[in-house]
């Protein structure tokens, strides 16, 4: 494990690691402004509840994505046209590190991403909120991980980027969507999981899957073309 | 000058859809400093790009060293110093994240003399408080962190791209002595090949030259063989007319006029009362692109 940690190391540096900790602050801001929630919704204002609101229904969707972006970030250094490029590709054994990096942001991605919605769902828990956003965002985990494994290799960096924001705008979407059924008396997600857990499974499983696939199609890429000679001779 | 090579190019091309390097031949010989020169988009990039590993040939061999011919060897590359001209390291590392990734990537490299080379090149190190990324560095300060890091690991061959453009006067004449010390350390085993626009400030670094055009390999040889073999023709403008025959490339005001010619041919111009004198190596280089250029 501990070279695959290395490898990662040495296309990222210490990013991942201070971006971690910077949205475990944010998150932990966050939790301490969930739990003092009764405070500032006392005058019942409209803005507050509804900003309450929004962000029970997105914190979830969005702590997911922070580890994608680690590995978006790892995908973009690798493009010809991004600063690091040349130095990734001149070093010994470029292609093994690389295969390596993508493993370990893969793992980076989902363990930060399940670490995040376990904190989301604590604090929820402590708020006493509905705790849908968090089985959303473990929807959407491994989904938006492998789309990111496919996008990986696109020539261009704005056409990856437009693929994770199309993931963020389908979290967008489905949190407005479950949070407006809510309020019209439909049944939360976290209710739906309550009622029969098995679409659930299923769809995580389906999520899973597409992840596992992605992830191999992208190491076997890397291994066959990154840093291997093709002269045709 | 019989010398053996550290790279030998054999008819090796590089194809693009609107550019296309070679066929090439080029020995770069052992133990001395090699320039490329050539003006923008001559192929100087492209062909460091091929010999370092970053983009892959189209055809051609390149051999290394002691006949090691795949670029994909890690052995290979750990005898390979590289420095690209911009950007070679992600605009978000600082010199620790390079540190760190630099150990990681080469057994050659040495952390402490990479953080002594900081300090002399008078950039932050990993042992400076708060040490500043690359994004917020200039164009000088990213080169010289990359030549610290290069000249931290011990190598063989150094292949930099440009390492003089972005870099001030003083630090370029620091940076020739500091390549004129690599190559003695060595003991005629190291090499350097090198691109450069500022072939008057590099010239102290160059012992061997490639003067590249579109492509293609116009000349090449050592400098100084280079500079008997051509020289430098000036005499008054109305004798330009019948000079010119002799001249490969030249210039001329009302009253006088100056041009590359074949040292075989300084007799002749003498007797038409045009002086020859030793070319430096940045009249060289502009005779011999202007050359090229007007032949093509």
């Amino acid at each position: 494990m501990k070279k695959y940690i290395r490898s990662f190391r040495l296309f990222l540096g210490a990013i991942p690691y201070k971006q971690a900790l910077i949205f475990l602050v944010v998150m932990a801001f966050f939790g301490v402004l969930f739990c003092v929630k009764d405070v500032l919704m006392s005058d019942s204002s409209d803005f507050v509840t509804g900003m309450f609101q929004g962000m029970s229904a997105m914190i979830g969707p969005v702590s997911t994505i922070i580890g994608v972006m680690q590995l978006m970030t790892l995908y973009n250094s690798c493009s010809p046209e991004s600063p690091g490029y040349k130095f990734f590709r001149s070093i010994p054994d470029s292609g093994v590190h690389f295969s390596r990096a993508i493993i370990a942001g893969n793992v980076f991605a989902g363990a930060e991403g399940i670490v995040m919605l376990a904190l989301v769902y604590v604090i929820f828990r402590l708020a006493g909120f509905d705790y849908s956003g968090v089985l959303l965002g473990a929807l959407i985990l491994p989904f938006a991980t492998g789309i990111c494994n496919f996008a990986g290799f696109m020539k261009r960096n704005i056409a990856r980027v437009i693929w994770i924001v199309m993931v963020l705008t389908v979290s967008g979407f489905a949190s407005g969507f479950l949070a407006g059924a809510a309020e019209d008396g439909e049944p939360t997600l976290a209710e739906m999981f309550m009622t029969d857990s098995l679409p659930f499974f299923i769809i995580l499983a389906a999520g899973i899957i597409l992840f596992a696939v992605s992830m191999i199609l992208s190491v076997r890429h890397v291994r066959e073309k990154w840093g291997v000679d093709k002269c045709s001779d | 000058m019989e010398t053996n090579s550290c790279v030998s190019i054999k008819g090796l091309t590089k194809e693009y859809s609107k550019f296309t390097l070679g066929a090439l031949d080029i020995n770069i010989p052992e133990g001395f400093s090699t320039a490329l020169i050539g003006a923008n988009g001559a192929g100087k990039t492209t062909l460091i790009d091929i010999l370092c590993g970053v983009t892959h040939r189209t055809s051609g061999d390149v051999v290394y060293f002691d006949g090691k011919g795949d670029i994909a060897d890690p052995a290979l590359r750990e005898r390979i110093g590289y420095c690209a001209s911009t950007a070679f390291f992600p605009l978000a590392f600082t010199a620790k994240d390079i540190a760190s990734s630099m150990e990681i990537a080469y057994k050659s490299f040495d952390r402490a003399k990479f953080a002594e080379l900081c300090e002399k090149f008078e950039v932050d190190s990993e042992h400076t408080k708060k040490p500043r990324n690359m994004m917020k560095q200039s164009d000088g300060n990213r080169m010289r962190t990359c030549l610290a890091s290069v000249f931290a690991r011990n190598t063989e061959l150094l292949v930099l791209d440009e390492p003089g453009s972005s870099l001030d006067p003083l630090m370029r004449d620091r940076l020739c002595d500091r390549m004129r010390e690599y190559l003695d350390d060595g003991d005629g085993r190291r090499s350097i090949i090198f691109s450069t626009h500022n072939i008057a400030d590099m010239e102290n670094a160059a012992d061997y030259a490639v003067f590249m055009d579109k492509g293609r390999v116009i000349e090449q040889g050592f400098i100084e063989e280079l500079k008997e073999k051509y020289v430098i023709a000036r005499g008054d403008a109305e004798n330009y007319d019948k000079a010119k025959s002799l001249l490969m490339s030249g210039n001329h005001n009302r009253t006088t006029f100056d041009g590359l010619a074949l040292a075989e041919n300084a007799e002749e111009l003498a007797k038409l009362g045009v002086e020859s004198e030793t070319p430096t190596l940045q009249q060289l280089s502009v005779g011999l692109l202007k050359y090229a250029e007007e032949h093509r």
